[in-house]
């Protein structure tokens, strides 16, 4: 009951600012952006008044999709890779099919329109996980600090409840009000792109979530830990996106870019070391949350396993600070 | 129950600054005390006396560097010994966007309650407190009394054996306040232990059974209102009007610091040299009409302490 009423409370506290009202907004604004693109798309149809398959010499299927690859032989000297790469996305095309090869055909159209979608869904993932960082920060950022003010903790303190459950109850608070939040989101992302093309893709449910949510959580955990240090959340906050724009992007790379430039062995190793002990969080959401969705598996287990002991470690750090703390 | 409502032995609070350019600040110099049940125990001194820093002590909202303390026999700091107590602090802050009701919620349940335990005890609270018709307006709109006021509910919602108030009248106007020392009055009545910090000495006198006086982190009174106050050594010796001449004359040589028109207000260290003046005025022919100690209120004994004339 006491972890619930914190809970709420941060929850009550998160849905009451402005800001989330705005973020609200641009998720639905996006929502109709994509709506309308969706069904501005041309959908794949058989031509209804070409009687019979087998009545008739060819079929004609209209699709938005670029034709299967074992079925180009089928389409003559006009090479539809061709005409694919040099079409806008939402045109459609017409191809005339054998009427006994023409359910094949059909069926190879639908695995490409999947991959497409897949694709554009494994794009649109990155979006939403950095966009995720950073606003699920900026909105979180300041729930902690704000029952450390005076007035607010001295009453919090007083009650029978320990520090480490005040603690945990805002974070958990936080991390429930944006899962939420992104959940909704990507769950009207993935019934519109289901709806609008057929596709439905089940991963782009999972990964679009549960990937970001992660990320979100090992950095917020970095952000608690200077919450409680610093009694603020502007410090928090600066670190933490100079960490996600730019130095987990240049480690992420370091070998292709930072070690061409550097000669020292001891600098290398600990650019490294810095690589393993900060969040990966270019590897989470550049290529976890992407390929996630496109196959439905991750190659990469290591920026999962280094998150999890680096929210663990932030996570046991705050508690302990706060739990010593005089305020 | 335990026979001692707060026990504290020895407690003390050093703040380390951690840097070699600047002190460490003894917030609390070591602190013996025992609080009744049932006692309106009221604490004065000036600004930076170590009067919040006992409060947050005794709350465990900081931790003491030396010493320890027991709320009903349970150890400070500690859920068990939080679960009697009720406090409302100075400058408290609620969360804007809850209404009255909900700030008793949300603080009765952390304290353990269910709903509806709070809804009950809350509008009986509210009611004493003429705040049943703001309880469903958001807390932002509220005067700074009115914030008092639910924070004083608030404080007392979870039916507490022991309650801390830091300047429970702050931003009251005077029906108010009168309102809220009756309010004290009838905790008392039910026998809970009032740990009452103030500024207005007059209040304090007005509801305290104790006061004691802390000045720059240390001890230096404590008592019942009467016995701070009666300890001045002067004492008022009347006679009749038609001497007051014959009295002025034989009353010279003991320096009298007031003078009346049939009277005068004499020190006298103790009862015997409070006889020698009464024995001199008789052998001058004089009738006493009566002697009484002085008493010197709470303030001036306050300002005293404060300024370094008393201890």
């Amino acid at each position: 009951m006491k972890l619930w009423a914190l809970i709420t409370d941060t929850f009550r506290e998160i849905y009451a600012k402005k800001v989330i009202i705005g973020i609200i907004g641009i998720e639905i604004l996006t929502l109709a952006i994509t709506a309308a693109f969706l069904a501005a798309r041309p959908k794949m149809m058989i031509e209804p008044d070409a009687g019979p398959p087998a009545a008739r010499d060819s079929v004609r299927i209209t699709s938005p999709a670029p034709p299967p690859l074992e079925d180009t032989a089928l389409l003559g000297t006009d090479s539809p890779l061709d005409s694919v790469a040099n079409r806008p996305r939402t045109s459609s095309r017409t191809f005339d099919v054998p009427p006994d090869q023409s359910t094949d055909f059909q069926r190879g159209m639908q695995r490409s329109l999947a991959e497409a979608v897949r694709g554009q869904l494994g794009m649109f993932t990155m979006v939403i996980g950095a966009a995720m960082i950073f606003l699920g920060i900026f909105v979180t950022a300041g729930i902690v600090p704000s029952i450390m003010e005076k007035g607010s903790i001295d009453l919090l303190l007083s009650k029978p409840i320990s520090r480490t459950t005040i603690l945990l109850g805002r974070a958990l608070g936080g991390v429930i009000a944006i899962a939420l939040n992104l959940f909704l989101f990507v769950l009207a992302m993935w019934a519109l792109y289901g709806i609008f093309t057929g596709v439905w893709v089940g991963s782009f449910l999972v990964g679009a979530t549960l990937i970001p949510l992660f990320t979100f959580v090992v950095i917020y955990s970095a952000v608690i830990l200077l919450n409680v240090v610093t009694e603020s959340w502007v410090l928090p906050i600066s670190l933490v996106y100079l960490h996600v724009i730019i130095l987990a992007t240049f480690l992420r790379g370091r070998e292709e870019t930072l070690f061409r430039l550097i000669g020292s062995d001891a600098i290398k190793r600990f650019i490294d070391g810095l690589y393993y002990a900060l969040p990966q969080t270019a590897d989470l959401i550049a290529t976890a949350t992407p390929q996630y969705v496109m196959t439905s598996s991750v190659d990469n287990l290591v920026p999962f396993i280094q998150g999890t002991i680096f929210t663990g470690v932030m996570l046991s750090l705050a508690i302990w600070k706060f739990q010593k703390k005089d305020f | 129950m335990s026979s001692v409502s707060i026990t504290i032995e020895g407690l003390e609070k050093i703040y380390r600054s951690g840097k070699r350019t600047e002190p460490d600040v003894h917030a609390l110099k070591p602190l013996w005390l025992d609080i009744q049940p049932g006692e309106v125990f009221g604490l004065l001194g000036p600004n930076g006396a170590g009067k919040t820093t006992l409060v947050k002590l005794l709350l465990g909202i900081v931790s003491p560097s030396s010493g320890s303390a027991r709320i009903e026999g349970r150890k400070i700091g500690t859920t068990s010994s939080k679960e009697i107590v009720g406090y409302l602090p100075e400058s408290h802050r609620y969360p804007l966007y809850l209404t009255g009701r909900g700030v008793l919620e949300y603080f009765g349940h952390l304290s353990g309650m269910d709903t509806p335990s709070i809804r009950r005890r809350g509008d009986v609270l509210l009611e004493q407190l003429n705040m049943t018709k703001w309880k469903g307006t958001k807390v932002k709109k509220y005067s700074k009394g009115m914030m008092q006021r639910l924070g004083l509910a608030q404080a007392l919602l979870n039916n507490p054996r022991v309650v801390f108030l830091d300047e429970p009248t702050d931003g009251v106007d005077p029906v108010g306040r009168k309102e809220i020392r009756d309010l004290i009055g009838g905790l008392r009545a039910e026998g809970k232990t009032i740990f009452l910090n103030s500024h207005l000495l007059s209040e304090v006198e007005l509801i305290s059974d104790r006061v004691a006086i802390l000045n720059k982190g240390e001890l230096v009174r404590i008592g019942t209102v009467r016995e701070l106050t009666e300890s001045s050594n002067q004492y008022r010796i009347e006679v009749a009007e038609e001497q007051a001449p014959a009295f002025a004359a034989a009353i010279a040589r003991f320096t009298p610091r007031d003078l009346l028109p049939n009277g005068a207000t004499v020190m006298a260290t103790d009862l015997r040299a409070l006889n020698e003046v009464i024995d001199h005025l008789r052998s001058q022919g004089l009738l006493i009409v009566s002697v009484n100690p002085v008493r010197q209120t709470l303030e001036n004994l306050f300002m005293d302490i404060v300024q370094g004339g008393a201890r």
